[in-house]
């Protein structure tokens, strides 16, 4: 049977798992300063139960299309920022003509339902969205 | 040594298997617009469910760190193809599988412990941030769902108190396990917690449970945990004989059994973990849903925490003696 010691320098490979743990580190550094919790170990420390609705040109959005569109729940063990991003995301890379008006009722932990507007600007792929919060409708 | 990564990797896909979430999610909303391009969504799906299959059988051949690197790479995929369903025990199984594949020093395995600590670092500090947390109301919220009704405002104090706890258990093990001299206190709060966890809310967050108290009991207790389980009470403590049972620990422990007695081939061993686990799990639903139907729900909760314990204490048992099967 074969018995070896450890190898005591790093291999190449290792440098590839040292990257891993860097992004995980930044992951969790920037999550103070974000509002979503994605690779920061604590994306289900909330329930955010969401409502949302879209319009296209002033056109309602059908249900199913929200749902194919962005494939949130309705219900979920999610914290609220990461269903904000999510939309967001889905929305920037969708052709501009194409975007829509998206209305989000969201209740965090079974608390007061709080509304965000989420509007990517159609001439600009930065971050450019108008969000309003405001309390229960 | 590295090993004992090896066993790790082939506990945690065969333990997968058994609780069937070896499956991947469909794409939707990636993290990266260019996992988008990757073909049409069965194609996707084609390619993850592969690396998936041809990666466990390859981690139990002497081919192990590139199918445990190809399993987890598979799986952390999976959690980068879909953000709506963003999945914390999916992606921390599938990046200890690739880190284990990584590893080929003494180093490697420093990583794959660095990875536990973060992750508590980055569990204690997102509800540091949060104030319900800190109020009771997130754990009100999780009471309500697990038991069907609201704590009221007399019991809004236990609630409060659950997520302080939390908070500092958390904060704790993450400290506990980065120094040397306290790994093993960080062992036994991180395998009490998740296995109160288990028992107190039924739920084992997928892989999560299974993925951090096998890494952390692998990968962190020392030697001198034996010293705890040592006296008459050795025996009666459940959480004791898992430690006991660690084969890297037989030549000292009470229990006179040295490794090389009870070792099977890999294969072997794995498929008899398999059979004898998967239809007890099967029973064990049966028996879960029955207990619920005459309203015995506790009933059903401590006997899956103790089915969980159950496999955790089988995969140790198999466990070899690291230092002499290194590869």
């Amino acid at each position: 049977m074969m018995t070896s010691r450890p190898r005591s320098r790093p291999r190449k490979r290792e440098w590839i798992a040292v990257l891993l743990i860097a992004a995980q580190i930044m992951g969790v550094a920037r999550m103070p300063f974000v509002r979503d919790r994605f690779f920061a170990w604590s994306p289900h420390d909330q329930r955010t139960d969401v409502t949302i609705t879209a319009t296209r040109n002033g056109v309602p959005v059908s249900q199913k299309a929200i749902a194919e569109r962005y494939g949130l729940p309705a219900t979920d063990w999610h914290h609220a920022g990461n269903v904000l991003r999510t939309i967001e995301v889905a929305e920037r890379r969708i052709t501009p003509s194409e975007r829509w008006i998206v209305r989000l009722v969201r209740s965090v932990n079974d608390g007061p339902d709080r509304i965000t507007i989420i509007a990517i600007a159609p001439t600009s792929s930065a971050a450019s969205s108008e969000r309003g919060d405001s309390g229960a409708p | 040594m590295t090993g004992d990564l090896r066993w790790l990797a082939r506990v945690i896909v065969t333990v997968s298997a058994i609780h069937s979430t070896t499956d991947v999610v469909p794409r939707q909303v990636p993290f990266l617009s260019v996992l988008s391009s990757v073909g049409p969504d069965r194609v996707w799906l084609a390619l993850l469910h592969s690396g998936v299959i041809v990666g466990s059988v390859l981690v139990f051949t002497s081919l192990w760190r590139f199918g445990s690197f190809i399993v987890g790479s598979s799986w952390v995929a999976a959690v980068l193809g879909n953000m709506p369903l963003f999945s914390n025990g999916r992606l921390l199984q599938g990046l200890v599988l690739v880190l284990c594949g990584l590893a080929v020093t003494e180093f490697g395995m420093h990583l794959v412990r660095a990875q536990m600590i973060i992750l508590y670092a980055g569990a204690a500090l997102s509800k540091t941030i949060d104030p319900d947390w800190w109020n009771g109301r997130f754990i009100a919220t999780l009471w309500e769902f697990h038991q069907g009704v609201r704590p009221g405002l007399s019991l809004m104090w236990l609630a409060q108190t659950v997520g302080i706890l939390t908070i500092v258990i958390e904060g704790a093990i993450a400290v506990t396990l980065s120094l040397p001299h306290t790994r093993n206190i960080g062992v036994v709060l991180s395998a009490t917690f998740h296995a109160l966890t288990v028992v107190f809310l039924s739920e084992d967050f997928g892989m999560f449970s299974y993925t951090v108290v096998l890494v952390t009991i692998a990968l962190f207790a020392t030697p001198s945990m034996m010293s705890i389980g040592r006296g008459r009470y050795a025996k009666l403590s459940a959480m004791t004989t898992v430690y006991e049972l660690r084969p890297s620990s037989f030549r000292t422990a009470p229990l006179g059994v040295t490794v090389g007695k009870r070792a099977l081939p890999a294969p072997i061993a794995f498929a008899l973990l398999t059979l004898a686990t998967a239809p007890g799990q099967v029973a064990l639903f049966g028996f879960a849903a029955g207990m619920s139907r005459v309203g015995l729900p506790h009933v059903r909760d401590t006997v899956f925490g103790l089915f969980i314990v159950l496999v955790i204490v089988v995969a140790l048992a198999l466990w070899p003696d690291s230092t002499g099967k290194d590869t």
